[in-house]
């Protein structure tokens, strides 16, 4: 693939009660755990844009992909995209980041079954076009991207960025 | 596979908050470092005080379970006592049941940002959200059946073990919900345990969050992760104090699971074999003078004549515990080699370097590197730093993760150890760094 991605030790021996000085430290402590909780540095390298990518069943990779509720699972750029064998002729693709709580949906945090997504950190699933079923984390849905197989030869090009129709 | 459409990579700062209210974390940290009295005098575990794991664990390798002296250590360390917060009740005095059976638990809870930052098509970066999520309960019971053999076990609950009732529930491919052992211990000849066990693989960590044996190429899948096990034995020999071999063999179920559960990577044998070497020197530095010509025993009393007399105290030695070692652990056509060094002091001091290599069937080699070091100036308290650098290399190019995490260990009473961090990561795709606060119970 040629992905362009830049894209306690401590034993005892408390020989005293702690003291006031003691106290004050400690919820000092506390308060840099509390303060440092506003801090949040997140930066995203790499292409966000869509790009088409061929894949094989042949490929170790997506050899899952080669029997049905099979799955493989592929980065490309900043986007990060799950593969299922849904069928003998039909592989979709869905956004791996869950967006309840972002998890990555790549196995086992994900888990196929009755023909949809189970994302296990909160219990939400998503259909095959990416729609989250009621009683889950979140009613948000997730990316369904294009995808063109070929059961006959086992290849395929998947459209990231291109939804799913 | 074949890009058949790519664009020029952009490198997008998407987004960066960082509150002024940082800064003054910063200037409450020192506080915390001027603000706390220097340490008394403590027996230590491991580098600190010289101790395998085993002095105060009923599993050889630490974790969940310990044994009276363990839990004797434990149980008065805490800025404050179950009494002075009214709550002597729930002063655990014992984690024993009659003469023979010992009970430990270690319940942990996470506050976090679980995942990492994502961006839209159009540039947006979205970051998870604060949650609390339950790491670990973990459960432990030995009982000693006579003097020189002893049984233990833990069972570690998952996520669905309380909403659906399933009794194993690992997280991660290739642990293991429990491990069970008969322990054989007598003086002068090597511990052996066979059971369901985790071999001596380098330096075991309690942080389940490290890439030492992780995998930058598939963050959520480590090589070997927390808790992993499976059946097998494993002999130990500690004939001196300064060193030791483990070695031992397993079934490599779940270490398939954890290689090849998802894409074959490497070829196993029926059997894997680890081997770990260590060599624990003590140095130590200073201290009272032996007079010429006296033999040790001959010291001792003249250490105590020096009291007699009333004469000022000796001076205390400087101890440093070190260790030095090497393991491995290979099955068919994987090998993961690991070499570690540390130095300890009685003072608090510790600083730990390790590294490790893995290879496969298929191209996929990690090599990790990790440092941390820690200052425990009370018994309450210890200040901790580790930076990792994890790279994998597959036929997909060099896959990288780096690591830095700042934290302190808070044990505000007897077994609540309340964990706050500052992590750092960095991936090719990413760079994410949050605040996390772990919370420890256990007994």
């Amino acid at each position: 693939m040629t992905n362009d991605i830049r894209a306690k030790n401590a034993l005892p021996v408390l020989d005293c009660g702690p003291n006031r000085r003691q106290v004050l430290s400690g919820l000092g402590c506390v308060v840099v755990a509390s303060q440092l909780s506003g801090c949040t540095i997140a930066e995203v390298f790499g292409d966000t844009e869509g790009q088409a990518v061929s894949f094989d069943v042949a490929d170790a990779q997506f050899a899952e992909l080669a029997t049905v509720e099979g799955i493989a699972t592929l980065d490309v750029g900043v986007r990060k995209v799950i593969l299922i064998r849904r069928s003998e002729s039909e592989v979709v693709a869905l956004d791996r980041i869950c967006s309840h709580a972002q998890c990555d949906m790549a196995p086992p945090l994900g888990v196929w079954q009755n023909d949809a997504l189970l994302c296990i950190c909160h219990q939400t699933t998503f259909n095959v076009d990416g729609t989250a079923q009621p009683g889950g984390a979140t009613e948000d849905p997730i990316e369904a991207f294009a995808v063109d197989f070929d059961p006959g030869t086992g290849t395929g090009v998947v459209f990231v960025g291109v939804e799913a129709t | 596979m074949m890009l058949v459409r790519a664009r020029a990579s952009k490198h997008r700062r998407l987004r960066r908050t960082v509150p002024l209210l940082g800064t003054m974390g910063v200037v409450m940290t020192l506080l915390c470092l001027t603000a706390i009295e220097p340490a008394h005098a403590l027996p230590r575990m491991s580098l600190t005080a010289g101790s395998p794991c085993v002095t105060c664990h009923t599993n050889p390798t630490g974790g969940a379970g310990r044994n009276e002296l363990g839990f004797g250590s434990m149980n008065d360390v805490g800025l404050a006592t179950w009494d002075d917060i009214g709550l002597g009740a729930l002063d655990t005095k014992k984690n024993t049941i009659g003469e023979h059976v010992t009970l430990g638990y270690d319940l942990r809870v996470l506050w976090g940002r679980l995942g990492q930052p994502t961006a839209d098509s159009d540039g947006k970066v979205n970051v998870p959200d604060y949650i609390t999520i339950p790491m670990q309960f973990q459960t432990a019971l030995s009982v000693s059946l006579t003097d020189t053999l002893s049984v233990y076990g833990t069972y570690t609950a998952g996520a669905d073990t309380m909403s659906e009732g399933v009794v194993c529930d690992p997280h991660f491919a290739g642990q293991e919900c429990f491990d069970v052992a008969v322990q054989f211990e007598s003086p002068g000849l090597p511990m052996v345990r066979a059971g369901m066990i985790q071999p001596s693989i380098g330096i075991r960590l309690d942080d389940h969050t490290a890439y030492i044996r992780g995998d930058a190429a598939d963050r959520g899948r480590p090589i070997i992760p927390a808790n992993y096990a499976d059946w097998g034995a494993e002999a130990m020999y500690h004939p001196v104090s300064w060193f030791r071999v483990d070695a031992g063999a397993v079934v490599p179920e779940n270490l398939d699971v954890s290689l090849n559960g998802l894409v074959e990577t490497a070829a196993l044998d029926a059997v894997a074999y680890s081997a770990r070497i260590s060599y624990l020197p003590q140095l130590v530095f200073g201290g009272p003078e032996p007079k010429a010509g006296n033999s040790d025993d001959d010291f001792d009393d003249d250490f105590d004549d020096d009291f007699d007399n009333d004469a000022p105290p000796p001076p205390k030695p400087t101890v440093w515990n070190t260790w030095v070692g090497a393991s491995i652990f290979a099955s068919g056509d994987f090998s993961l080699i690991n070499g570690f060094l540390g130095i300890g002091s009685h003072a608090g001091w510790e600083v730990r370097a390790e590294v490790s290599q893995s290879s496969r069937t298929t191209r996929h080699e990690t090599f990790n590197t990790m440092v941390t070091a820690s200052y425990t100036p009370a018994d309450w308290i210890s200040f901790n730093l580790r930076a990792e650098r994890a790279r994998t290399q597959t036929d997909d190019g060099e896959k990288k993760a780096d690591q830095y995490v700042a934290g302190l260990e808070f044990f505000v009473l007897p077994g609540v150890e309340v964990r706050p961090e500052y992590r750092l990561l960095e991936t090719e795709a990413f760079r994410f760094g949050h605040a996390v606060v772990q919370i420890h119970t256990f007994f």
